[in-house]
């Protein structure tokens, strides 16, 4: 197995995440598009109700399988990593990155003595019940990031797709080609090998993985508010424009009405921070994967995004001073700020990129939507190259505002 | 289902009709404090789950119980789940808990999933792969861990969708539509043994 104890490389965390680089349809509004789906093998229990034996054999199967080339494509392949030979602090970066989630990370890293890819049976004296690694990894191409898979997280598979822009159709198809190619055919098919596999892993020994499904439920899932589907379908905007007029009760109102969930996407209640909100499908159960993607892609998001262009209009047009004076003073706060902490930096990000969108600030979009990532604590420290405390981290987080928001 | 304001679970389900239009709020402990509403509301799945405790306390205090008795709340015979510790913990032990609690589930389900009764999405290629091969014919015993559809579940699964194109086209969702009209197709090929899966 080849150990992986940093899966995102310096240059590829310092250039920011591919699903942030503004490629993709209405960027201006839409940062992103996420599809994720929810698995479970058959006839196993359930990641909470296992021993940790039955996780491990779990794990093992799905390595097995999902590193047997069936998923690399030409420019992309698979790569594994075990979420406990991680750092703490390469967990948080991935969690930045939307890579794998908060959950998934937890977990206590390796003792000093025991190999990452250790069996809990190994050689010598075996490691005690509290040192043994939760059975927890994940597979993610490489570099686009684009697919990722979590193995036991809730579930004992989580296949996620993620693309910049407006692209849930896309993401949905990608993601439910994979989820085909995880299944494989019929018990004891071969899968097919598109490109290397890992070493000791031969394809043709790959069968398909049977799903846990009821013909009534669907897709059996740990949780029963992901059960049918198993499909959470979500878009990230940006709505600074709406903010201001005071109109995103209006936007909630209209999600709420297609039983669409708008929330921030960081912080709590009704505030979101750097006005970065998702909506995403509250149920699962009961309609069809395309009627849903439909409804939010085709319905509910080009309304929000029209709303949101409206909006900017009217601060540029009637509202100009009041747009300007936020632009301007939340730029010049991060041009020229010694200490700056993540709210304060996203909050101003924000209002430079709606600064961007109005042709009031004469930077790169892309550059400016990267440093909402970039100005997180595991990527600043990335970027810096060390680890730093939270003093530290303001003030390094102040250095790369500066140097990066210079107007030439 | 989650909290409007926040991430955390909703427990307090709240129905409030201003000026004639019912809204519907899904709120955590938290946020529902916040918003003043009285938060001694009982989680849906402990509401039914009370109803059978109280019969049963009051059978073991020989008292006299009105209606009929209920049966001791079910445990999931694959991984010894029970339906008390899945209320507890939100999250079910295996597949099997689906079938071994399915009348718990029915008004969960029937909460946070709008009313929806029935899966009406991807079905896995290997089911679909079994029901449409002409030599199995639809046989159950063609693999280890298949499964196979129920034909009571497929006309069901046949009228959900056909109230949900009818829908689609009442509000003139005409794309929606087409992808509803899809799903009824493959539907029917699913249903001739031979057919395309």
């Amino acid at each position: 197995m080849i150990e992986r104890h940093q899966i995102i490389g310096p240059e590829a965390a310092v250039r920011g995440a591919p699903w942030l680089a503004g490629t993709g349809r209405d960027a201006d509004v839409v940062i992103s598009s996420r599809v994720r789906l929810a698995r479970n093998l058959a006839g196993r229990a359930f990641p909470v109700r296992s021993t940790l034996a039955q996780r491990a054999e779990v794990l093992e199967l799905c390595r097995a399988h999902l590193m047997s080339g069936l998923l690399d494509q030409p420019g992309r392949r698979m790569a594994w990593c075990d979420v406990h030979a991680l750092a703490p602090l390469e967990r948080s970066l991935l969690v930045e990155r939307h890579l794998i989630s908060k959950e998934h990370a937890k977990g206590k890293p390796l003792p000093a003595t025991v190999p990452a890819s250790a069996a809990p049976a190994g050689a010598g004296t075996p490691p005690s019940a509290e040192t043994l690694p939760d059975p927890r990894a994940f597979a993610v191409s490489l570099p686009d990031e684009s697919l990722s898979v979590m193995v036991n997280e809730e579930d004992h598979l989580r296949i996620q797709v993620l693309r910049s822009g407006l692209a849930l159709t896309e993401a949905f198809e990608s993601a439910d080609r994979a989820d085909d190619q995880i299944e494989g055919t019929l018990p004891g098919a071969r899968a097919a090998a598109i490109g290397s596999a890992e070493p000791g892993v031969t394809p043709s020994q790959a069968p398909g993985l049977c799903y846990a499904f009821s013909s009534r439920f669907g897709y059996l899932t740990a949780c029963p508010t992901n059960v049918g589907c198993g499909a959470r379908l979500s878009v990230m905007l940006h709505l600074p424009g709406l903010r201001l007029t005071g109109e995103i009760e209006k936007v909630k109102r209209a999600a709420k009405d297609l039983n669409l969930a708008l929330r921030g996407y960081y912080g709590e209640g009704s505030e979101a921070t750097g006005d970065l909100y998702q909506v995403s499908n509250q149920s699962t159960f009961g309609r069809p994967e395309r009627a849903v993607l439909h409804e939010i892609e085709r319905e509910i998001i080009p309304d929000i995004v029209r709303y949101e262009r409206d909006a900017r209009a009217t601060l540029a047009g009637k509202r100009r001073r009041l747009l300007e004076d936020q632009v301007y003073r939340a730029l010049a706060l991060l041009q020229s700020a010694r200490l700056v902490t993540p709210e304060e930096a996203l909050t101003n990000l924000s209002l430079v990129r709606l600064g961007i969108a109005t042709g009031l600030v004469p930077l790169v979009d892309a550059d400016v939507t990267q440093l909402f990532l970039l100005t997180q604590p595991a990527h600043l420290q990335r970027v810096v190259g060390r680890e730093l405390d939270q003093q530290r981290r303001r003030e390094a987080r102040a250095d790369l505002l500066r140097a990066r928001l210079t107007i030439q | 289902m989650k909290c409007d304001g926040c991430d955390r679970p909703a427990t307090v389900h709240n129905l409030v009709i201003v000026k004639g239009h019912p809204t519907e709020q899904h709120l955590c402990e938290l946020c529902a404090q916040k918003a003043g509403l009285q938060t001694g509301a009982i989680p849906v799945a402990q509401l039914l789950l009370h109803g059978l405790k109280s019969q049963s306390a009051a059978i073991a205090a020989g008292e006299p119980v009105k209606g009929p008795v209920p049966a001791a709340p079910p445990t999931c015979p694959r991984c010894g789940l029970s339906y008390g510790q899945f209320r507890h913990q939100g999250l079910l032990g295996c597949g099997g808990c689906y079938e071994a609690f399915a009348e718990q589930l029915g008004p969960l389900l029937d909460r946070a999933h709008e009313g929806a009764t029935h899966h009406t999405g991807k079905i896995p290629r290997r089911i679909v792969a079994t029901a449409t091969s002409p030599a199995a014919g639809g046989s159950p015993s063609a693999a280890p861990g298949s499964i196979t559809i129920d034909p009571a579940d497929l006309a069901r699964r046949e009228a959900a969708l056909r109230k949900q194109l009818e829908q689609a086209v009442a509000a003139e969702q005409f794309e929606r539509a087409a992808c509803l009209r899809d799903e009824l197709r493959k539907l029917a090929a699913l249903g001739e043994p031979g057919g395309t899966g």
